[in-house]
């Protein structure tokens, strides 16, 4: 039999999902019977953005070919780049998707995630009318990026009255995902202005928030009006709301948090900070962050803080008698990143017992040098933890300890009997948890007739901070027999996706 | 205390072979699963499969036997394209020995998850024919597949021009 008739045609299409572009190419190259399969692969995805002469090269072709138009599911606008691109012709993409062709051709596409990632430039009016005349051609939008060019001052805001323009020209009613990034306090007047004169519909879908707010030249006095009005445009629906903005200065604190009030479907809620800050400042943010998370027990399920060194103190504040809202919030997947300060300034460790009823992932990570748990505070949060009949309740846990004793790995199998997923991070290999000096053969030698039957795990991924995988694969499986997976854990679920603040 | 009983069912593949498994680890696929679920009375008589033969069967139950209690992937967790397509090497070590078997067999396997549907292992079996593929030239993907090339010249320079065009750096 002919190798392409060895497997069914919706076998191979499902082989060539998990190829890269240019094998995809390839196989298109190799029998007639792939190429249905790898053309809408191939073009799945058009970017017009006139400083890669090739998005010019895809758009006239496109332009020129409506079969190649009807694979076309994404779409990719980088407005501010149409004209201020002056190493390749900067004219030509702006020419080519001005025509009517080029629509008329994308009108066949069959959108099933058109995603409008536009980046702004205040002085780039030609591409703000082109938008106004592409934008309500789109009526399938499921995300809209809007990103400042640069932070520089001189790139500055699009024009109000025409920008405003675009937003109201939008025609979608299956927008899921929004992320705005504000460049000053006057951002926010245009986007609320913009997002105002939007129809409502078009918001009645939104599913997730991004909002990146950059402290520059100090508020103005309808900060807060404006900021709650744009929140209003999604509030109704929104289940994921992520927030940066610094928590330094006392009036952004009271101003978001003043604006941010109550979203009935809230599940998520992610807050980063983009400074360094201080334990000092979380016992500043603490006070507004825990009123907040109090409003949305009922409906929030996973919280995530990326703070730097400010993480500790606010567990304290979530955790401890600062938290005097008398019912705890019902967390399922709670996430902190740069926890370096955890156990707080008097070395303890907060109390996770609140969450002992809901908690099942939990992930407390920090990079190289910062310290990690020590066997002892292990033992605190364990028991913290602890489901009065059924135990820990956690089947996913990412953490750095600072010392990998077997001792400690005792210590787990016998307090997370939920526990199926373990991701682990070690400063040192240590033969007991008394140890203070990395001694791998130690560790190795006391790992011997050590076995954990009973445990459970079914992944497991151990590494030191420098990457290095000190503890063989083989001998994991040897002391803890359920194992199935060794080094490939799924954070899928609970991973913060954040595009880097710059 | 005694551990439960778990309920033994019978196959009978297409070359007569049969065999006597656990419910738990036949339920792996979800066809066998909806049968049984439709199937009120406990029945004697094999469940026949007439699409996978003995040699075949006994791999698919290894793989089933060593995955047994683990959640089955469902419909709400399916990845976008672009996240599946980053974790094509994303076999676990069993699963890679598992499947280092001559492409015949592969193919075979392939075969029997799709018409048991057994998500994780149809994906195991993608994934290793995509790592097989990566890297290849088209002459070098049909020799390796036993592929004879059934384009003219003509439909050859329009699809690389194609292909030219969707280049997207």
């Amino acid at each position: 039999m002919d190798g392409e008739q060895a497997l069914p045609e919706e076998v191979w299409a499902q082989i060539l999902q998990l190829l890269p572009d240019e094998d995809i190419k390839t196989m298109a190259l190799v029998h007639r019977v792939f190429r249905p399969y790898a053309s809408p692969i191939i073009w799945r995805r058009l970017t017009v953005c006139s400083i890669l002469p090739n998005h010019i090269k895809k758009a006239r072709a496109i332009r020129k070919n409506p079969h190649l138009a009807r694979q076309v599911t994404s779409l990719h606008l980088h407005p501010a780049n149409w004209v201020t691109a002056d190493k390749v012709k900067p004219w030509t993409s702006l020419w080519i998707i001005s025509t009517p062709t080029f629509w008329s051709a994308l009108k066949h596409a069959n959108w099933s995630h058109p995603i409008l990632s536009w980046r702004y430039y205040r002085r780039s009016l030609a591409s703000i009318k082109t938008s106004t005349t592409v934008v309500p051609l789109l009526t399938n939008i499921q995300e809209i990026s809007v990103i400042p060019s640069s932070f520089h001052k001189t790139y500055g805001l699009p024009p109000l009255e025409p920008y405003c323009a675009i937003w109201a020209g939008l025609r979608t009613e299956h927008l899921q995902t929004l992320n705005l990034q504000f460049v000053t306090n006057d951002a926010t007047q245009v986007f609320s202005r913009a997002m105002q004169s939007a129809s409502p519909v078009v918001f009645e879908s939104l599913q997730t928030l991004r909002l990146k707010i950059a402290s520059g030249r100090g508020l103005y006095s309808g900060f807060k009006d404006d900021l709650q009005a744009i929140l209003n445009c999604g509030r109704a629906s929104l289940r994921s709301l992520k927030i940066s903005f610094d928590p330094i200065q006392s009036d952004y604190r009271t101003e978001v948090f003043g604006a941010l009030g109550v979203f009935p479907k809230l599940a998520q809620f992610y807050y980063e900070s983009p400074s360094f800050s201080t334990p000092t400042h979380a016992q500043l943010l603490g006070p507004h962050l825990i009123p907040f998370l109090s409003k949305h027990r009922s409906t929030m399920k996973k919280l995530h803080l990326s703070a730097f060194i400010m993480c500790g103190s606010i567990l304290h504040y979530l955790c401890g008698p600062h938290n005097d809202h008398d019912e705890a919030l019902r967390l399922e997947t709670f996430t902190f990143t740069y926890p370096l300060s955890l156990a707080g300034r008097d070395n303890r460790i907060p109390d996770f017992g609140r969450f002992r009823e809901t908690l099942t992932c939990l992930m407390l990570f920090s990079k190289g040098w910062a310290g990690g748990f020590r066997y002892e505070q292990l033992v605190v949060l364990f028991s913290s933890l602890e489901h009065p009949t059924r135990g820990v309740l956690l089947t996913k846990l990412w953490i750095h300890v600072s010392a990998l004793s077997p001792d400690m790995l005792d210590l787990m199998a016998t307090s997370l009997v939920n526990l199926k997923c373990l991701e682990m991070c070690y400063g040192m290999l240590v033969g007991s948890r008394d140890q203070r000096t990395d001694n791998e053969g130690l560790f190795h030698q006391n790992m011997r007739g050590r076995a954990y039957p009973d445990w459970g795990l079914l992944t497991l991924d151990t590494k030191s901070w420098t990457g290095q995988d000190r503890i063989p694969t083989r001998d994991m499986k040897e002391f803890i027999p359920s194992l199935k997976e060794i080094g490939s854990i799924d954070w899928e679920d609970v991973k913060l996706v954040f595009t880097p603040w710059y | 205390m005694a551990a439960p009983a778990t309920q033994q069912i019978k196959i009978r593949c297409n070359d007569e072979k049969e065999f006597t498994v656990d419910r738990d680890v036949l339920e792996r696929s979800v066809l066998i699963k909806n049968m049984l679920e439709d199937v009120t009375e406990q029945q004697d008589a094999p469940i026949p499969l007439p699409n996978v033969s003995g040699p075949v069967m006994a791999k698919v139950l290894e793989y089933c036997t060593h995955h047994r209690g683990e959640p089955l992937p469902s419909a709400d967790t399916e990845q976008s394209q672009d996240e599946t397509r980053k974790r094509t090497t994303d076999i676990s070590e069993w699963d890679q020995k598992f499947i280092t078997v001559d492409q015949e067999m592969l193919f075979e396997i392939i075969l029997a998850a799709n018409y048991l549907d057994i998500k994780s292992l149809l994906d195991v079996g993608c994934k290793t024919v995509a790592n097989m593929i990566k890297g290849k030239t088209p002459e070098e993907i049909r020799k390796l597949f036993n592929i004879v090339n059934d384009f003219t010249p003509e439909e050859e320079a329009q699809i690389k021009k194609e292909n030219e065009w969707a280049e997207d750096r």
